[in-house]
């Protein structure tokens, strides 16, 4: 039974992340070894896991509602971060594009509906509740930044375009959260489910991410460190007194590409006011070895950026340190040879 | 123990015997983690769990506090010292408005700074190195001034004032506080709020700070024009903005200011890149007052500490004093004063030019009789001792 005039069954292959789309699938009750005798789910399953071409056969719902909740429990259980962001990412960009066609009162129908975003439609304007556009919101982008919004009463005002990117983010947060619901659950699953899960890791694993653009523009770059990362580097090596953020980004980073906090410590030997105890102290509480047990990301390049310690010298698309880092490693790995050397370089 | 400490001591005490906690503000005592500073070793205790108010006031009273408080964030276990077993259950959100980060003109007629690795010595707020020795370390000496608070008070006003206008969040959902020292504490504690992640609380302290803010997102290119959303009518920050820069443009009176007045004013749509020219120019001019001055520290934090309503300000003897909007804005120092009763006599090593409308520049070495709050003060700053 569909609750509303809105959906239509196609809508629930479209969009199996609605509640509609869920009731479906249990009144089918089938278990999970059921499932996995269905030849044509399974198939699906992984080609709709592991392609961005990937046609949905709209005629067929069940086949299709089915494989996607399959490709869901595959990807928690292959228990590989980068296999699911990939798979969660995959899905999202799919549902953007089917949201991108739809008319103003379904999108918000499924904004609502299945994420629980607050949002009101006033004399033709969106606007959703800051705390669920806070939630969902791209990161490291200006155009995003609360403080360059109209905020009224509450409500930031959005295109329908900005909508759809909102729920496309809001659908990724489900997809990951659901994967770890699942992955950590206590369900026995059937002995049969283990190669399909390493077939969809190791596609998934050699599936083109989107950041590979980006990374082909960062090839040759010799340091992998970004600009503010290398100032911060000299400056520290000179001898100059870092103010606490500057300091906080340094350790930070550093302690994010794998340098233990001995290594991190040396970084601040040249400062005015060192004291190994409690640099050590700091640099220990960063790591997440000491106090809230938590790992400290340096900041983004937003954040830098206000705080003045971009040097306004990265390719455009870089909105976090970390970030750069990675792009520029993969692209040297991929031509051979980086990793140790590059950080005996940096000492 | 000294003999001004037994005194405070003495005197806190009574205070907590029949302080006024209330159940509404913090709400949810069991699931907060108390925490105090012990007035008579200033060793700290944390992880303290009350059920009830009388409970708490029971440990204040025998255990005196210099400083008392509490977390923004509830927990399964206030109690458990380890912060990954407490099992944080969400946190209020936290305004603190410190004039101690403000820049104010009258700090160079009341404060001092000693650095503390050469003793150079100055008036206003530390500097960032000395200028002596290049060090980085100072003692500051501040003290609490009308003036300083007035301009704590505005920015506090600032403050409740997007938070309706912008946030939705109505001054009847907001709790107010005098720190008992130089600032004031906005909270926020509605359901939506408290499970703001850390990463959403930093967007709303940029938001009210006006960091990352790009004045460029306020204009659409579409062919060759450019729209403008800077319209006086406007909501949030392009109405601030707005109102502000209309007030800067109608004294430049040049004729592509004449453009701009009435782009602002909503009568005309797009804006030549003249007017946006003359509105970056003016920017710089305008944002300190649309800016709100907050520690962003505070509001990010979801574990933050933060005084326990009506406790003591153990570095003045004042009250952390719960505030209405209204009493906010007629706000002075007077109502946060506990120690009426009558007076001391000590002997004055340091002071400020002026306290409590009582003016003590002339007095320092001297042995005089004080009002007891006055006193009292000075004994907490630990620039008075008692005299026979």
């Amino acid at each position: 039974m569909i609750s509303t005039h809105i959906i239509t069954i196609e809508d629930l292959v479209k969009y199996p992340f609605l509640p509609e789309a869920t009731e479906r699938i249990r009144r089918l009750n089938l278990s999970l070894r059921e499932v996995l005798s269905l030849r044509d789910v399974v198939e699906r399953a992984i080609k709709r896991a592991t392609s961005r071409n990937y046609t949905i056969d709209l005629t067929d719902p069940d086949t299709e509602l089915l494989s996607f909740y399959l490709s869901l429990v595959l990807a928690a259980l292959t228990r590989d971060n980068v296999a699911i962001r990939r798979f969660a990412d995959i899905e999202s960009k799919r549902v953007s594009k089917f949201l991108q066609q739809e008319p103003l009162d379904k999108v918000v129908y499924i904004a609502k509906k299945a994420f629980n975003i607050d949002v009101k439609v006033v004399n033709g304007l969106i606007q959703v509740h800051f705390v669920h556009y806070l939630k969902y919101m791209p990161q490291g982008d200006l155009e995003w930044k609360l403080v360059n919004r109209v905020l009224h009463r509450g409500f930031v005002y959005l295109s329908l375009r900005e909508l759809t990117r909102l729920i496309e983010e809001a659908y990724e947060k489900w997809i990951l959260s659901k994967c770890s619901e699942i992955a950590n659950s206590m369900i026995v699953f059937p002995e049969e489910i283990t190669s399909l899960v390493d077939e969809l890791r190791s596609k998934l694993r050699t599936v083109s991410s989107e950041v590979s653009v980006r990374r082909r523009r960062l090839e040759g770059v010799v340091d992998p460190y970004p600009p503010c990362i290398r100032k911060l580097i000299e400056e520290a090596k000179a001898g100059e007194n870092l103010s606490h953020i500057a300091r906080f980004t340094l350790a930070s980073f550093l302690i994010h590409i794998g340098f233990s906090v001995d290594e991190v410590v040396k970084y601040f030997e040249n400062l005015p006011d060192y004291d190994e105890k409690k640099t050590r102290y700091q640099v220990e509480h960063i790591a997440g070895l000491r106090g809230s047990r938590k790992k400290y990301l340096p900041p983004s390049c937003d954040y830098l950026r206000s705080v003045g310690l971009c040097p306004g010298e990265c390719i455009k698309g870089i909105h976090h340190p970390l970030q750069y880092y990675r792009l520029a490693t993969r692209s040297r790995a991929s031509e051979g040879g980086v990793g140790s050397e590059q950080r005996a370089e940096a000492t | 123990m000294s003999r001004e400490l037994k005194l405070l001591k003495s005197l806190f005490s009574r205070y907590y015997r029949y302080a006024e906690f209330t159940t509404d503000f913090p709400r949810d005592l069991p699931r907060r983690e108390i925490a105090l500073q012990l007035l008579e070793n200033e060793a700290m205790v944390r992880h303290l769990s009350f059920n009830s108010i009388e409970d708490l006031r029971k440990y204040v009273v025998k255990n005196v506090p210099s400083h008392l408080y509490y977390s923004t964030a509830y927990y399964e276990n206030p109690g458990v010292d380890d912060m990954d077993q407490k099992g944080w259950l969400g946190a209020e959100l936290v305004f603190d408005i410190d004039v101690d980060h403000i820049p104010t003109p009258c700090k160079e007629e009341h404060d001092r700074w000693i650095c503390e690795n050469c003793g150079e010595a100055g008036r206003g707020s530390k500097p960032e190195k000395c200028p002596k020795c290049g060090g980085s370390k100072f003692r500051q000496i501040s003290w609490i001034c009308d003036k300083c608070l007035e301009v704590a008070r505005e920015e506090a006003l600032k403050v409740i004032e997007v938070l309706d206008s912008d946030f939705g969040v109505s001054p009847h959902e907001v709790y107010i506080c005098f720190s008992g020292h130089r600032g004031f504490h906005i909270h926020v504690d509605t359901d939506v709020i408290r499970e703001l992640s850390q990463d959403a609380r930093r967007e709303i302290a940029d938001y009210m700070r006006l960091i990352g803010l790009r004045i460029d997102k306020f204009f659409t290119k579409r062919g060759k024009r450019t729209y403008s959303r800077l319209m006086i009518t406007s909501s949030g920050i392009p109405g601030r903005l707005a109102r502000s820069l209309y007030e800067k443009v109608i004294e430049v009176g040049t004729q592509v200011a004449r453009e701009v007045e009435l782009v602002l004013e909503g009568k005309k749509e797009t804006i030549s890149r003249k007017g946006i020219k003359l509105i970056e120019k003016l920017l710089p001019e305008v944002l300190p007052s649309i800016r709100c001055e907050i520690d962003e520290k505070v509001l990010i934090d979801t574990h933050r500490l933060i005084r326990f309503p009506n406790s003591l300000h153990g570095k003045t003897g004042l009250k952390v004093t719960p505030l209405t909007v209204s009493e906010l804005e007629r706000f002075s120092i007077e109502k946060a004063i506990v120690f009426r009763k009558g007076s001391l006599r000590v002997r004055l090593h340091d002071a400020p030019p002026k306290l409590f409308d009582m003016n003590l520049g002339n007095c320092v070495g001297r042995v005089l009789d004080l009002p007891m709050y006055v006193a009292i003060y000075l004994i907490c700053r630990k620039v008075a001792t008692l005299e026979e």
